[in-house]
């Protein structure tokens, strides 16, 4: 997986420069941190709606595994998220004139990320794993129609107006952009999955690491099976044990 | 239901026994509006900008008075014998209902006030009903899942209304749409809509509420 991310990646990135410019944008050269920015929000998304759905399974089952792919969900799904709202900001910035402009879907993403402030807030207010990982996926739960609203809803609304282009649908980008938009989309997915698995496999290690010293605690702790024998002291003339 | 009721008038006499909550919630939503009348002196308020403000005296005083239903369970150490003696769902529901009836007369009492003491016109009664409605329900279900998820945390106080908040964001877009054009801006189209989610959101989140609950009570 490496050796291929390793080869493709500097592939595509070179790519996303030899594309001809998008000529629909107000800066067409600089549209091209479209390649990133979009790509970044899709697979964010997607990560930040496998969150609850973990959550979902540890709730229900309370198998320690859930709860490690759901923090490993939401830990991706706000990098990703963060790296979109920077990217954003760049476009708007380049595109529109100003780092911000409370575009309906910069303002929802930013208050999807305050969503996942809170749950890792949450999370750090336990000490006991079975808690934490009860009440921050309780809180995934609740916060899944929120998400849902805030992704996919509130941007679209009729009365909503966006800054945002619909750049598969309206035709802003030609087939060579959409190629090169749709390999960027597959490596940034391929990456974060990986991403993915290791930050599972390494929450998995802490958590068998933390039961084993809890294990050996216990093992220290608890009183070792001793042999009783009496002896005698010549000097005093008794025995004693 | 019996169960519900049971703690339903638990959390009326813990209420009336200890006035300080309740005055510290009718003390907060009087000084907001009050502070909202002196700032908008002699001036005629706008339709957003009247809702806006309406709509965060309302959620300060949802953020300040439901998720403590939850939270002195821990801090008088009461929740162990409530563990036992109600089931998970019955103690969400009886503290929702209590929580839905203090917001109730809040947000009565504070539309009251508001148009009593500023210029806002009031132009669809009906919409203002339904959102106003919606809103209550959609706050007090937010904000007791928040209270219940915080309740045994440390710096479970501060933690409450920091988690409430990001689940009150879509209610608050609903919220202000929906007053907004009861108050004379806005398309009615756009706002019937937006009360009635606000409602349906309401319901959702008291009605999945204790699937969440029981899920965190037990432990």
């Amino acid at each position: 997986m490496a050796i291929l991310v390793g080869i493709f990646m500097p592939i595509a990135t070179v790519a996303t420069f030899m594309v001809p410019p998008a000529a629909k944008f107000q800066q067409p050269d600089l549209a091209r941190m479209v390649f990133w920015h979009l790509p970044c929000a899709l697979v964010s998304s997607v990560f930040l709606f496998l969150a609850p759905y973990f959550a979902f399974r540890f709730l229900r089952t309370t198998d320690i595994k859930w709860d490690i792919r759901a923090v490993a969900a939401m830990e991706l799904g706000t990098l990703l998220g963060i790296l979109t709202l920077l990217t954003g900001m760049l476009f708007a910035k380049t595109q529109w004139g100003a780092w911000w402009n409370w575009d309906p879907r910069q303002s929802s993403y930013l208050m999807v990320m305050l969503f996942a402030a809170g749950y890792f807030a949450l999370r750090s207010a336990f000490s006991d794993n079975e808690k934490r990982a009860a009440n921050s996926g309780g809180y995934l739960m609740a916060a899944l129609l929120p998400f849902f609203f805030l992704i996919f809803v509130y941007p679209r609304l009729p009365q909503v107006v966006s800054l945002h282009p619909n750049v598969i649908k309206d035709g802003s980008f030609d087939a060579t952009y959409k190629g090169v938009f749709y390999m960027m989309l597959v490596l940034i997915g391929v990456v974060a999955a990986w991403l993915y698995q290791l930050r599972v496999r390494a929450g998995t290690l802490e958590w068998d690491f933390e039961n084993q010293n809890a294990e050996l605690d216990n093992r220290h702790r608890s009183t070792t099976p001793r042999v009783v024998r009496t002896i005698s002291l010549p000097d005093q003339g008794g025995t004693t044990s | 239901m019996t169960e519900v009721l049971a703690v339903l008038r638990k959390e009326a006499r813990v209420d009336v026994r200890d006035l300080g909550s309740l005055l510290t919630v009718a003390l907060f939503s009087g000084v907001t509006i009050f502070a909202i009348s002196v700032a908008s002196f002699n001036q005629q308020l706008k339709g957003g900008i009247a809702a806006g403000l309406l709509w965060v005296a309302l959620l300060f005083a949802a953020v300040i008075g439901q998720p403590r239903r939850f939270l002195t369970e821990e801090d008088q150490g009461t929740s162990d014998l409530l563990r036992l003696l109600a089931r998970p769902h019955a103690i969400f529901w009886g503290k929702c209902l209590m929580g839905i009836l203090e917001m109730a007369v809040t947000a009565l009492a504070m539309t009251l006030f508001f148009f009593l003491l500023t210029s806002a016109t009031l132009k669809d009664p009906g919409l203002y009903a339904l959102g106003l409605t919606g809103s209550v329900l959609a706050l007090v279900g937010a904000t007791s899942i928040s209270g219940a998820l915080a309740s045994s945390a440390r710096n479970r106080s501060t933690l409450a209304a920091a988690v409430a908040l990001p689940l009150l964001v879509p209610i608050i877009f609903f919220g202000i749409a929906s007053l907004r054009t009861s108050l004379g801006e806005g398309l009615p189209e756009n706002a019937w809509p937006a009360a009635w989610g606000l409602l349906g959101y309401g319901i959702a989140s008291i009605i999945t509420g204790p699937w969440i609950f029981s899920a965190v009570w037990r432990r």
